[in-house]
């Protein structure tokens, strides 16, 4: 069957976005950084904010420098948020890749910062561009595969424990997997979404 | 004449501007194929390739490759706005020569210095109306 997949403008996508449940892995593509900024920039706000949950960031196309300076810029007060543990931001090349960062582990960590501040649970926004910069194309479709459609829920110290995430692509590295490749991702994820600027 | 590949117009067009009012001459991309096809075309004229590490398409890694595949000699340079360390390069980049890597934001000085170095020619550095070399991102 043949996975459907949503494409549109930023707004109709960031809707989206909002409407997604916790246990949901989903598929993001974005036409270019200035899609993504929109689109993280305002998700994180709108959840960070509303102290709904705790968020991990993994960046490949922007330096952590660069992400603060967009979420500033969107008005949203980072140092308090990276302060209080309710965001992450990680370079994605050292997420996957790196020795002394492991994304499950951290995962783990926020889940745990989420069980302690009492927030719904926790988002993963993953940009896998880090597998085509490191030359793991193979190895990206492999761990896509490997993920369930829906996380089930989890439990420590008695409290249930919930994710969802994101695994973002730019266009131009999803363009440059072949079309069973392509409807494999789409087929591994629960929703598929495409952002165009262009749309917009 | 040298080659300059960065995903960020924002970013091409001040180092295209700073090194050719050094003397230089520039041709700037941001397509990677597009910058693939002018060196191809301009072979023995390119003596240097500048080149961001992570773009998305092709990465400054694959590009990287292919320009020495065409020219082996060319120098080469990798520009990033990222902590350099060994993870990136040790599994992607195991047998090219690179011949430096410049970290953003960059110095002018410093990177006329680089390019002054490795293309073996002598060239002074022009400064702001202060006086200071001017920096670039």
């Amino acid at each position: 069957m043949v996975k459907p997949v949503v494409e549109d403008n930023v707004d109709h996508i960031l809707q989206e976005i909002m409407q997604v449940d916790y246990g949901e892995h989903n598929l993001l593509i974005y036409s270019d950084l200035i899609a993504l900024n929109e689109i993280y920039s305002q998700y994180f706000k709108t959840r960070l904010e509303s102290n709904k949950e705790i968020i991990l960031f993994l960046s490949t196309y922007q330096n952590i420098d660069h992400v603060r300076g967009i979420l500033r810029d969107a008005h949203l007060e980072v140092a308090r948020y990276e302060g209080d543990g309710s965001l992450i931001i990680v370079d994605s090349v050292k997420g996957y890749f790196g020795s002394d960062i492991d994304v499950l582990s951290l995962v783990k960590i926020l889940s745990k910062r989420a069980q302690n501040q009492g927030t719904n649970g926790c988002c993963v926004f993953a940009d896998m561009g880090s597998f085509y910069v490191c030359g793991k194309v193979r190895e990206l479709l492999g761990y896509e595969a490997s993920m369930p459609l829906k996380f089930d829920p989890y439990h420590i110290g008695g409290s249930l424990i919930r994710c969802k995430a994101f695994c973002s692509y730019h266009q131009k590295d999803f363009d440059r997997l072949a079309e069973d490749e392509k409807q494999s991702l789409f087929q591994h994820h629960y929703r598929n979404l495409i952002a165009d600027i262009r749309n917009t | 004449m040298i080659l300059l590949l960065d995903d960020e117009i924002d970013l091409v067009a001040p180092f295209k501007l700073l090194l050719e009012k050094q003397g230089f001459s520039v041709f700037g991309f941001t397509e990677p194929l597009l910058a693939l096809e002018h060196f191809q075309i301009n072979l023995h004229k390119y003596r240097l390739v500048i080149s961001d590490l992570r773009m998305p398409g092709m990465n400054g890694f694959e590009f990287i490759k292919k320009i020495k595949e065409l020219k082996p000699e060319v120098k080469v340079f990798f520009m990033t706005a990222f902590e350099l360390d060994d993870i990136e390069f040790k599994r992607v980049l195991p047998s090219v020569k690179i011949d430096e890597f410049i970290q953003k934001p960059v110095l002018a000085k410093n990177l006329i210095a680089a390019i002054v170095k490795h293309m073996d020619i002598g060239i002074q550095v022009k400064k702001d109306s202060n006086g200071t070399p001017q920096e670039l991102d």
